[in-house]
């Protein structure tokens, strides 16, 4: 028996779910992302305790930004 | 069977025959006076009475057929014909080859055939049996659907038994599992005279369908030509002249009496006009690969609680024999006849038929109301029966009962869509409202592909979250025990190897208190920042005599698709520095720990629930429809 529209929509939307869901884990995909992305400002680049890395305070890496 | 016997009618001294051994009495053709032999010898005659003439039933057999059953071949040689009161049927002697014989009845467009079956010890009279009774007989449950009476009113040629012409006899029918039938016959007495048991069979499977014959029914067609209404005098025309007991008139509706080869007798005068049919008597349809033709339209209603229910029965005939169409609420079904043998009650007040088991829907005592076209048994407007209807929708069981007789009857929900095209008629007949008690779940074949299908995508949801599982690293690429202070804290840069989700786990000794970390991974090759916070609060106390608490001493947030690359994390603590809540104190250090590529659950069970989603919806609706089905039941709650 052919299956009806309902049947057919609903068809469609599990193999979606079943491929978004691979896709989204094997992208690292987080649906209530905790990050909020902006780009890093420029006063805190040079600021000490801002985002450099331990190597860059400690180690004495000058280099860069 | 023996060779044929002959002596003369001591009434008119012609010929009478004893072809079969077992033949006890015989018709005289000439004067219609039955005689019985004495004993062996057919040399001594006794006069048993004269036979009134044959009344014309249409049927198909004759003196003189021949048949097969099982490989025995037999020929008909005599018949009875008996009337209840309500009509006459024929009850044909055949007499085997091998010198047994049995019965063969015709009712309804079938035959039944019997055999004699020695009479139990424990038979009960006839005054202990009912309807319904049932009871064991050849390994088999049987019982009683007819208890009535009827009168011998002819016979022709040969018979087995004894009769005497004009009376009346007391006999009870039964019915057993796949077609058995038999009668227990008390003939004018209270206890049991005899018994035969057989099977419901169609003529085809007895007789060679070129033996048959359709004499009898042009013989009884030419008695009901230019019958007239005696309220209106307009012609009345029969459809089934050798079958009808009833008949309105098309002009005047006045319900007619019909009586083989007599005028028609007024029963009841017209009095209102009942509604109009959805189509018009006569009317042929095709279904199930027979024709059909309407033969009436009857009303019949049912008071409950002071709500008057109605409903429109349409009675068909086709090669098969006599059915039903009925309509409620715009509601259509598709009504044929079921054995009692076949239903088995079962627990709860539900029955089991052809291995289906059917729910107890209601009990009522509908009358009829209207009377419309040609009918097969005498009915009557006011005419009322104890009706108990089951259901296992596409299907419904009913049980009439009157007081000499209980029919079954099966039927089965037919589309508006599917009676339109039945009887070829430009348009829906009816338009549905409600449930119908017999309605399967429109939704139901979605329901079941719907339901199967998310089953088949949770095994495959299953099977995928084992496999994300099993290749998620979860590996550490941070963590830090820290006393709370003001410093802000970075990691050491870490690698990610391929996009991947990150998750912070953050840990404190908060109690009654509060803590914010506010972190931010930064991207070293793009200076991107991912900006986050992991807030934890834990308080707890006691009120008014309860302990309570909220809030816990560790949380955790997830960040999405990070690009492979170099990272850092900046961490800056915030707490609760002032005084708290006793016995709480503020928080004096956190632990945090972040892993890479980590498997999240919640994904999982969002992905279920949208597979689950549509078929539980499905599932809902299923339960409103059935509640709206039993509102109109003995069960509505």
């Amino acid at each position: 028996m052919r299956a009806d529209w309902g049947t057919r929509i609903y068809m469609a939307v599990a193999t979606v779910v079943l491929l978004g869901y691979a896709a989204c884990e094997t992208r690292g995909t987080v649906f209530a992302s905790a990050e909020e992305k902006m780009p890093l400002p420029p006063d805190v680049r040079s600021t000490h305790g801002g985002y450099r890395t331990h190597t860059f305070w400690h180690v004495g890496y000058l280099g860069g930004k | 069977m023996t060779s044929s016997r002959i002596a003369n009618c001591p009434s008119c001294g012609a010929q009478v025959e004893f072809k079969a051994g077992a033949s006890i009495v015989s018709v005289c053709q000439f004067c219609s006076t039955a005689v019985a032999r004495v004993g062996d010898d057919i040399g001594e005659l006794e006069i048993l009475g004269k036979v009134a003439p044959l009344a014309a039933l249409g049927s198909p057999l004759y003196r003189g057929l021949r048949g097969k059953t099982k490989g025995r071949a037999f020929v008909l040689i005599g018949r009875l014909q008996l009337d209840y009161g309500a009509g006459a049927w024929n009850e044909w002697y055949a007499a085997f080859d091998d010198g047994d014989w049995g019965w063969v009845a015709e009712a309804q467009g079938q035959v039944y055939l019997t055999f004699s079956r020695p009479i139990p010890s424990s038979s009960p009279p006839f005054a202990e049996w009912r309807v319904g009774t049932r009871f064991t007989m050849a390994n088999a449950t049987l019982v009683a659907v007819e208890r009535r009476s009827a009168k011998i009113v002819s016979a022709q040629g040969e018979l087995p038994v004894r009769i005497t012409p004009g009376t009346t006899v007391r006999y009870v029918d039964v019915e057993g599992p796949s077609g058995m039938f038999g009668t227990v016959d008390f003939g004018t007495g209270e206890s049991v005279e005899a018994i035969y048991l057989g099977r419901r069979l169609e003529y085809e499977e007895l007789f060679d369908k070129s033996d048959l014959r359709a004499a009898d029914t042009k013989e009884a067609a030419a008695h009901v030509l230019d019958l007239k209404c005696p309220h209106c005098g307009a012609a009345v025309k029969l459809m089934e002249p050798d079958e009808a007991q009833r008949v309105t008139c098309a002009q005047c509706d006045a319900l007619l009496d019909v009586q083989k080869g007599s005028p028609l007798f007024l029963v009841n005068a017209a009095s209102k006009k009942g509604p109009q049919p959805h189509f018009p008597l006569g009317t042929k349809g095709k279904y199930k690969g027979q024709t059909w033709t309407v033969f009436a339209h009857l009303v019949r209603a049912v008071v409950v609680e002071g709500g008057r229910y109605a409903w429109d029965e349409y009675l068909v005939r086709g090669a098969p024999g006599w059915r039903w169409l009925l309509c409620q609420n715009g509601h259509w079904s598709w009504i044929e006849p079921a054995s009692a043998a076949d239903v088995t009650p079962r627990w709860g007040k539900a029955v089991e038929f052809r291995g289906k088991r059917f729910k107890h829907f209601q009990t009522s005592s509908p009358a009829v109301e209207h009377i419309r076209g040609e009918l097969y048994w005498k009915v009557a407007v006011g005419e009322r029966v104890r009706a108990t209807d089951y259901v296992a929708p596409p299907l419904m069981l009913s049980e009439e009962v009157g007081a000499e007789e209980t029919t079954w009857s099966v039927g089965t929900y037919l589309q508006v869509a599917e009676v339109q095209q039945i009887f070829s008629l430009p348009k829906p007949p009816t338009k549905p409202t409600g449930v119908s008690l017999n309605q399967p779940d429109p939704r139901g074949p979605r329901r079941s592909a719907v339901t199967k299908m998310a089953a088949i995508s949770s095994a495959a949801l299953v099977a995928l979250g084992m496999w994300v599982s099993a290749t998620s690293s979860g590996r550490v690429v941070y963590e830090d025990r820290r006393p709370l202070n003001d410093e802000v804290v970075l990691s050491d840069r870490f690698t990610l190897d391929e996009r991947a989700n990150l998750e912070v786990q953050v840990d404190a000794d908060v109690d009654n208190s509060w803590m914010y970390l506010a972190g931010a991974l930064i991207e070293e090759s793009t200076d991107q920042v991912g900006a986050f916070g992991v807030e934890i609060s834990y308080y707890r106390g006691v009120d008014g005599g309860e302990s309570w608490s909220e809030g816990s001493t560790k949380d955790t947030v997830y960040l999405g698709e990070m690009p492979r690359g170099d990272y850092v994390l900046r961490f800056e603590p915030q707490w609760e520095k002032g005084v708290t809540p006793f016995p709480g104190r503020p928080p004096t250090q956190y632990h945090v720990v972040v892993r890479s590529d980590v498997f999240l659950p919640s994904h999982w069970f969002f992905a279920l629930f949208v597979i689950w989603f549509y078929p539980l919806w499905l599932v809902f609706r299923r339960g409103t429809f059935e509640a709206k089905r039993w509102q109109e039941s003995d069960h509505a709650s």
